[in-house]
This record gives structure tokens, C-alpha cells and sequence, in this order.
């Protein structure tokens, strides 16, 4: 079988990921497994210790492997395990592909007030303001922690801001930033996130569509003011924030970020395939899957197995950076022992010096294919013995307890967690060391709780192949 | 800010006479090409090779200047086998008297057949020869018969062990005084604000880090001193070349917070701006890491794309590919600034391919594509011995990174010397004092000069400068305030 070439990108634009190379005294051939589909790609993988069911996750852009004109077909996405030594058929392996729902890098949200056109397409609308902190605050600032805020002028109920981005685009999340917490002034304790496409006023009329809410914010976590909706990409213009409640006076707000998908699904199919290593794992020893796919229009396939065991993989670095964290205190940190493809790999809380203890967070879009109990690992380092943690899934507190850390690199596992299919934002709050900076490597989020994942498992993306 | 290409020789910093070195730079700076012609050599046939054999000139057969050693000669030897018949080693002038021999802690035996100097390729014997330490037949190093003396070094590390040889002298070249300089100072925003306007307006210049707080502060040195000129350093977001490559949003976003928000009111008083500094050093953090930067990762499947091969981190494809990413965004936002604000000078401070880098860093970009007014230049006193062509054969001489990579921007990119800003560093120990690279960097004819002393204006020391630190900087002000205004009252 060849290398393929799709116009005149030869397929050598397949590898992604480097970590080691194995080498083979003899190049193993690998079994077409399905004659139905064109094209493959080998994914290795290795555990460093022994490994039972555990997920693997990558990320591959399968728009890169056909030429114009033609387009990938999620649906045709099949993961089968074959033989590392003769290249033979194991077993098919359910498996999904995720559209990328994250959205690591942009410098800007699409809210924020392109003061560098003359004439910005963005504009601010709210029901009421103070004429010293008109709406406009809210997307004006670029500097972190610019620090201007919309007062609301009106005493009641509900409140009401918008963005206006100057035209539909494809967003998936929006944060608001609130300056204060607890018994400051002007807190918002009930809220709703909606988008709209076809407002006529922007602000109140038209139809609105709910992305996400908060409820008595007040109470439950610390420090952070921060809200976050994260959302299936969709068509927008508008993005509101309605508050029904707000503690110790009209609300305010500091900052309203609408935040645009990196990649439009329809032209670039980049995103995760997912899917569980069944049966045990020797340490160190390669097990190789390929992924197989197809363009749309493509022979009939067979149907997919169904996917019973769900796993979900995130590196700590992977969420989101917004301009204002959600948290506060953290950063993205290189460090010996962090797992992962890149660098930073971590998230790392230092030690106070005044030994005060604080929580962070960290946030993460998360689709799950189907609902479920799941169980959350988390990969973490810090002093030895119980912290206090939170879970939280689209502002919502979903469990809050202790869990224990060993000595060095602990996999802690909070379970049951109930979860609907689709996408969230999952936020994790730990409580910070006295002695030991509080690291946080990685998570799995599955729908099994007999996941006993030791530490981080390499997958190493091959070139890819069209059927000869 | 760091400090870069901090190797330095102490060759130089124990001959400090300045004609001498003004002569020799002389000589460098109008080497047109490396296939170089030169008025004035030595030649010496070595009984053996060697790369042990070093060179001093002496005007008065006591103070003697070091000038070279045959070790360029020595590597293409070992590697090749190759044997050189005759050593030759260019001097800046004829001096009355030549030493070669072996001196420094290696030990060792050297044979010498002949020397003699070659005078605009005339033969010029010497006229006598003396034995300083330990020779043996001498004799045979007065002609070349194939027979030789034999030098005998025995490791001492201030000893020197060889022959003297005394020559009759020429006059030295005239060498016009270097160009009329003016001097400035990096800084940034510091309280307080009307001491930083009096110490910043008493310089020619300032490079400004462009951050918020200095536009109040550009006005008030610009009030302060008519003929000041303001230079800010306009600083990228690091990291945000994929970013500006890929994304128009985030490409309008950094011409906004690095370019507009500080010339948008301070054009009128802006005589230059610097893109960044020190790069590639500030954009790429994370290129030395064992996994790939997460900023470039980010971006892997456009590396694949664009360049049909799988992404292997720090692999010369990719070097080139983030090089061709560097030069759009330098050069992009060159654009912009002279569309957008015409009468501003844009200079480029990021280090160029094929120049002479001796940072460590890869060489991702290419001058030819990069369009600049002029460029910031860092003085190291970083030397390497080399070969270099002649009409004669291979000559040894001793190249400086600092001199090379000026050259390249006068030759490659067709600067004028007053185009190149020569950064002097005051505010720790770097391989000579302040004034000592001030005319290291003046032999280059290099006219506007200006010392990395951020934020240390005299008499106030901020919170993150440690009080050694602050001491020893303004030292080295002292110092550069007296030669500055030794060269203010030149007029």
C-alpha cells in the first residue's frame, strides 16, 4: 500500500506527533481492514506502566487528508486494534470523533472593541446604566485585568447587557467577568446566558436561546467571579446576560467575552477520536490501532459498534485562555513528571508565601457522547494528604468533598458524577498546598469507574495511507 | 531583557592602546570581501604543523600586542590531513617587531623554518633575531632550508617561548577619527517621573519600552529637550507569530497593542521604533523545550500542510517555517507602521541568517526579506580565529562577531553605519567596562550608542534592582558620563 498524495500535499503531512519513534528491524505490514474504507491512519500507543481499558484520545485534522472538493465524513470514523508484530486484525474498537470544542488560542474575543477600526462592529446595549460606568466598559479594556465595569442604574430586577458582534458568527462560548464576590457590591447571584441570531433591538426583543445560567453564586465557590457558557458552535450576532438577582445592590460587570470557534466544522474537520484500550496493557509495549475514515459519498459502510465505555482526555494546558482567567493565581507551567505532547504541561498554583489557602480552578469544554454516571480522574501533585475539592459542570456544583493525595503524582477519582450528553464546561477547584506547589497535569472524565490509569499514556499519530 | 553572546576573549582587554586598535579596525572595516587583500602579512613556514604557534607585534619591542595563533590552520590539518606549506597572518601595519612562539598552560615543541613579512607582496627580511626563553637551534630559523628551530614550551601559563624578530617599520596608515556619536540609554517607565525627565533629557536619545505610562513621559523629555530623540521599543505579544500569520483578528488585535496605541499619540515626537528586542529570544520562549511549544504545536496541521512533512520539533523544516513566519510578521508590521505613520523610522532587532549570530539560537530569518530602516545591534566581545582567502592563500586572522555581523548589514542589507544603533550594557559586568565597549562599538563607526541601564536613574533605585546591581551601574554611569562628556566637549 502507498503513502498517498491528495493534490500536491503529499500524505508525509500526516504525522503530528513526535514522541519516540520506534524502530523495527523489519517494517511490519499492516492489514487493510475494511476494503469499504480509503483511508488510515496508525496510532500508536504506550503506557509507561501497566494499563487496563484506558482511553485514548487524539487530535488529527481529517480535512488535511482529502483534496478539494471533497469533504470528511465523521460518521465513517472506525478504530481497529491490529497486531504490532504481523500486522493482522484484532478487533474493532468503538470509537467517536469530537469536533475540536476547544478554544485555546486567540489573542481576542470577538466581543472585544476593535478600537483599532474606525468605525469598531461591536456595540454594547444594557437596560439601564450609571453614567460613570456606562455599558460600553465591559469589551473596551484590552489589558489583563483592565478593570472598568458596567454599573446598572435600575433597582430591579431583571438586568440585562448585550453584545453586539456586528454580524453572524460562529461562536461557542461566552464568559463574563464580575469584579467582586461574597458581600461586595453589586454581585450577580442569578443569570442567564443567551445568544441570538435575529434580535431587532439587540437587547430584548427577538429570539433569545438559552446557552447557560448561574444560580445563588453567593454561595458555594471562592474567589472566583468569573462565569463561563460553553456551547455546540452556532450562528450568532447576539450574546446577553440576563441577571434576576443581585446581591448588595444593581449588578455590575467587568468583562463580556464572546469567544468564536477556532475552526468552522464545515470547513475543517479537526477533532478528537476517542476510544478505550480494551483488555490490559503491558508497560512499554506498543500497542498499535489505526484509525480508519472515509470522504462523504464513500462506499456503504457497516454500522458502528456502539460505544459503551466513554472516555475523555484533557491536559491541564488545554483550557481555555482567556484574556481573564476564570480562576485566579494559576499559570501554565513546564514541569519535571507533567505529561503531555507540549509544553507548558501543567497547571500550577505556588505556594503563598503567607501559607494562605486558596482554591483555583481550572475549566474545560468537555462533549460527551452519551449520558451518563462518570467518573473524573485527575492527575495532581501537592502536599500529601486530603484536599478539599469541587466539581462543577456548567456552573453548577455537582459534588464538593476531600480527596487524598499520595506522595508525588497522585491519580485522584471523584465518581458517580451525573452528566447529560453533550457539551459542558467542567470545572475542577483543589485546594492549594502549604508545603508544595499545587500541580495539576491532566484529566479523564469516563463513564466507568473501574478506570485504574497509573499515569499519562503516549499515542503517537503515524502518516496516513489511502487504500492501495 | 537578557544578556546575549556573553563569551568574551581577554585578548583584547589587556591591550587597550587605542591608535593600535583604531589601526587594526581600520583594516577590518574596509575588508571589502573575505577574499581579502592585505598590504602587510606575515608568512612563516612551520617545520611541523601546528596550531600552538601565536603572534604578537610590537611598535617598541616591549609592549607587545597579541594578534593571532595558527589554529585555523590546524583544524583543516587535523580533519584532512591537509599540510600548509607557510602560515600567513595579516598585521595592520609593519611593525619594528614580531614575536612568534607558544605561550598558556599546553605543552609543547614548535618548529620554525622561515618568517618573514610580506610587505604589498614584497619580501621583507628581518633585519635580526633574538631567542626569548627556550629555543633550540635557533639558527635554522633564520632561512628557509627546510631546517628548523624547535620552540620548547613547558606550560608555563605566562611565559612566552620563541623568536623576536625586528623588521623595519612602516608609517601607520592614517585612520580618521571615528564619527561624531551621540549617546542614549534603554529605559523604561520609573518614579520618579520629573528625575527620570532630567536624567532622560540629558542624553541624546532614549530607547523607550512602549508601555502605557511613557507617553506622558515621551512629551515631558521631548519638552525638556527639543533634540532629544524619542526611539520606542514596540514590544510583540511573545509568541504570537502563528497567531498573526493565521488569524487577521488577532493580527489587527497586535498592530493595535503593540504599534497604535503608542504612535497614535506620540508619532509627531517619534524619531524610531524598534520592533521587539532581542529576537528571536522574546517571541519563541519554549523553542529549547523537549516538547513542542504549545504556541507552535497549536499549529501543526498548517506545518503539515504547508510543507508536506510530519511535524518534528526543531527540525531544520521547521526552523525555515517558523522563519518565513518571523519575517511576515516583522515585515508585515514594518508596513504598516510607514503606511500608516510615514516619518517614522522602523528598525529591526531580530538576529538575521547567514549575518554571524552567536546567540545559540537557530536562524529562522532571512534578511533579504525583512525591510527595515536601520537595525539594533548588541555589543559582544565574542572572537573567533579564522581562515580566510586571500591572493596568496588562506590567512589567519581574528574575526569578531560584533565587526562581522556589522559588516553583513552594510554589505547584505545596505545600511549606512548611522543606521545601526550599537547597544553598550552598563548595569552588569559583560567582558569590559561601559567605556570599553563604547569604543569597541565607535571603531565600527557605529554613531548612535546608547547603554542598557533600565530603570535605574541615579539616586533612586527601584524595588527590583538589588543594591550591588544599582551600585555597580552607576559606576559604569560615572564613567560613561565622563567620556560622554570628554566626546560633547570634541566639538
Amino acid at each position: 500500500m502507498g503513502v498517498w498524495t491528495c493534490g500536491r500535499i503529499p500524505a508525509a503531512a500526516f504525522a503530528f506527533v513526535i514522541l519516540t519513534v520506534p524502530v523495527h528491524a523489519a517494517p511490519v505490514t499492516y492489514t487493510w481492514w475494511n476494503e469499504a474504507w480509503t483511508h488510515r491512519v496508525k496510532v500508536s500507543v504506550k503506557a509507561i506502566q501497566d494499563e487496563r481499558d484506558f482511553p485514548v484520545d487524539v487530535r488529527l485534522n481529517l480535512s488535511n487528508y482529502f483534496q478539494q472538493g471533497e469533504a470528511f465524513d465523521p460518521s465513517s470514523v472506525r478504530v481497529v486494534e491490529q497486531d504490532a508484530a504481523t500486522g493482522a486484525v484484532i478487533a474493532e474498537c468503538p470509537a467517536i470523533f469530537v469536533p475540536t470544542d476547544f478554544n485555546r488560542r486567540s489573542l481576542v474575543p470577538a466581543s472585544r472593541l476593535a478600537a483599532w477600526l474606525s468605525t469598531p462592529p461591536q456595540k454594547v446595549k444594557a437596560t439601564s446604566e450609571v453614567a460613570e460606568y456606562p455599558a460600553k466598559n465591559v469589551i473596551d479594556d484590552w489589558a489583563l485585568f483592565g478593570g472598568t465595569v458596567w454599573k446598572a442604574s435600575e433597582q430591579q430586577a431583571p438586568w440585562i447587557i448585550s453584545v453586539d458582534l456586528g454580524s453572524l458568527q460562529s461562536a461557542n462560548c461566552v464568559m463574563v467577568r464580575y469584579p467582586g464576590h461574597g458581600g461586595t457590591p453589586g454581585v450577580p447571584v442569578d443569570a442567564t446566558i443567551e445568544v441570538s441570531a435575529d434580535s431587532p433591538d439587540g437587547l430584548t426583543q427577538g429570539t433569545w436561546e438559552k446557552v447557560g445560567e448561574w444560580k445563588n453564586s453567593a454561595s458555594g465557590r471562592l474567589y472566583n467571579v468569573a462565569r463561563v457558557a460553553w456551547f455546540a458552535p452556532r450562528k450568532v450576532r447576539f450574546a446577553r446576560l440576563v441577571i434576576t438577582k443581585s446581591a448588595n445592590g444593581p449588578p455590575e460587570l467587568e468583562d463580556f467575552q464572546v469567544r468564536l470557534v477556532r475552526y468552522d466544522p464545515k470547513t475543517r474537520s479537526e477533532g478528537t477520536v476517542n476510544w478505550i484500550a480494551p483488555g490490559g496493557s503491558t508497560a512499554n509495549k506498543e500497542r498499535v490501532f489505526f484509525v480508519y475514515f472515509d470522504r462523504v459519498g464513500g462506499a456503504e459502510k457497516s454500522p458502528a459498534p456502539t460505544m459503551m465505555k466513554v472516555g475523555i482526555f484533557r491536559e491541564a494546558e488545554d483550557s481555555p485562555a482567556f484574556i481573564a482567567p476564570t480562576g485566579w493565581s494559576y499559570a501554565y507551567a513546564t514541569i519535571e513528571g507533567a505529561s503531555g505532547l507540549k509544553n507548558p504541561n501543567s497547571l500550577s498554583v505556588a505556594v503563598h508565601p503567607q501559607k494562605y489557602l486558596y482554591w483555583d480552578n481550572a475549566g474545560f469544554p468537555v462533549t460527551l457522547p452519551q449520558a451518563g454516571s462518570y467518573t473524573l480522574t485527575l492527575r495532581v501533585r501537592c502536599d500529601p494528604g486530603e484536599h478539599e475539592f469541587e466539581v462543577l459542570v456548567d456552573n453548577q456544583s455537582l459534588r464538593k468533598g476531600k480527596v487524598s493525595f499520595g506522595d508525588g503524582w497522585t491519580m485522584a477519582q471523584v465518581a458517580d458524577l451525573p452528566l447529560t450528553a453533550g457539551v459542558h464546561y467542567l470545572e475542577v477547584f483543589l485546594m492549594n498546598g502549604k508545603e508544595r506547589p499545587l500541580d495539576f497535569d491532566c484529566l479523564w472524565l469516563t463513564n466507568y469507574a473501574d478506570l485504574q490509569t497509573k499515569a499519562f499514556i503516549a499515542a503517537t499519530v503515524g502518516q496516513g495511507e489511502v487504500k492501495p | 531583557m537578557s544578556i546575549k553572546c556573553r563569551v568574551t576573549s581577554d585578548k583584547f582587554h589587556s591591550s587597550r592602546t587605542v591608535s593600535w586598535l583604531l589601526l587594526l579596525a581600520f583594516l577590518m572595516v574596509t575588508a571589502t570581501t573575505w577574499a581579502a587583500n592585505f598590504d602587510v602579512m606575515l608568512r612563516v613556514k612551520p617545520g611541523r604543523q601546528t596550531g600552538q604557534l601565536k603572534v604578537w607585534m610590537s611598535d617598541d619591542g616591549k609592549d607587545w600586542k597579541y594578534v593571532i595563533s595558527s589554529a585555523p590552520y590546524w583544524d583543516p590539518y587535523s580533519r584532512t590531513g591537509k599540510e600548509f606549506d607557510a602560515y600567513l597572518f595579516p598585521l595592520p601595519y609593519m611593525p619594528a617587531y614580531i614575536r612568534v612562539g607558544v605561550t598558556g598552560t599546553h605543552l609543547g615543541r614548535i618548529r620554525l623554518d622561515d618568517v618573514e613579512v610580506l610587505f604589498r607582496n614584497t619580501p621583507q627580511r628581518p633585519l635580526d633575531m633574538q631567542v626569548v626563553g627556550e629555543v633550540l637551534d635557533a639558527d635554522n630559523a633564520r632561512v628557509a632550508d627546510g631546517q628548523s628551530a624547535i620552540v620548547v614550551h613547558r606550560g608555563q601559563k605566562d611565559v612566552v617561548d620563541g623568536l623576536v624578530y625586528r623588521f623595519k617599520p612602516t608609517k601607520s596608515p592614517v585612520v580618521s577619527l571615528p564619527p561624531r556619536v551621540s549617546y542614549g540609554v534603554y529605559e523604561g517607565r520609573s518614579e520618579p517621573m520629573d528625575e527620570q525627565v532630567k536624567w532622560l533629557a540629558w542624553f541624546d536619545f532614549t530607547v523607550l519600552q512602549a508601555t502605557p505610562s511613557i507617553i506622558p513621559l515621551a512629551r515631558e523629555i521631548k519638552k525638556a529637550n527639543p533634540k532629544h530623540r524619542l526611539m520606542l521599543r514596540l514590544m510583540t505579544p511573545n509568541g504570537c507569530l502563528l497567531d498573526y500569520f493565521y488569524d487577521q483578528a488577532s493580527r489587527d488585535y497586535i498592530r493595535y497593542v503593540t504599534v497604535d496605541q503608542f504612535l497614535g499619540s506620540l508619532a509627531d515626537i517619534t524619531d524610531i521604533v524598534t520592533l521587539s528586542e532581542e529576537e528571536p529570544g522574546n517571541q519563541m520562549r519554549g523553542w529549547f523545550s523537549t516538547l513542542p511549544a504549545d504556541f507552535i504545536y497549536e499549529y501543526r496541521f498548517e506545518y503539515e500542510k504547508e510543507t508536506g512533512k510530519p511535524f518534528i520539533w526543531q527540525s531544520p523544516e521547521m526552523v525555515n517555517w517558523i522563519g518565513e513566519k518571523l519575517e511576515f510578521l516583522y515585515d508585515d508590521l514594518y508596513g504598516y507602521i510607514k503606511k500608516k505613520y510615514p516619518k517614522v523610522k522602523v528598525y529591526q532587532w531580530l538576529e538575521l541568517r547567514g549575518y554571524g549570530n552567536c546567540s545559540g539560537w537557530p536562524e529562522f530569518a532571512r534578511g533579504e526579506k525583512l525591510r527595515m530602516d536601520g537595525y539594533v545591534t548588541e555589543w559582544s566581545d565574542t572572537h573567533s580565529e579564522q581562515l580566510v582567502e586571500t591572493p596568496l592563500g588562506p590567512a589567519a586572522r581574528d574575526v569578531g562577531y560584533f565587526e562581522n555581523y556589522i559588516r553583513n548589514l552594510v554589505e547584505k542589507k545596505g545600511l549606512r553605519k548611522d543606521q545601526i544603533l550599537g547597544q553598550v550594557w552598563a548595569h552588569a559586568p559583560a567582558g569590559g567596562d561601559v567605556v570599553f565597549q563604547i569604543e569597541k562599538i565607535k571603531e565600527q563607526g557605529i554613531s548612535s550608542i546608547y547603554a542598557f541601564v533600565p530603570f535605574m536613574i541615579p539616586g533612586h533605585r527601584p524595588p527590583w534592582v538589588e543594591e550591588k546591581d544599582m551600585t555597580y551601574g552607576m559606576a559604569e554611569w560615572e564613567k560613561m558620563k565622563a567620556h560622554i562628556e570628554k566626546d560633547r566637549g570634541r566639538k
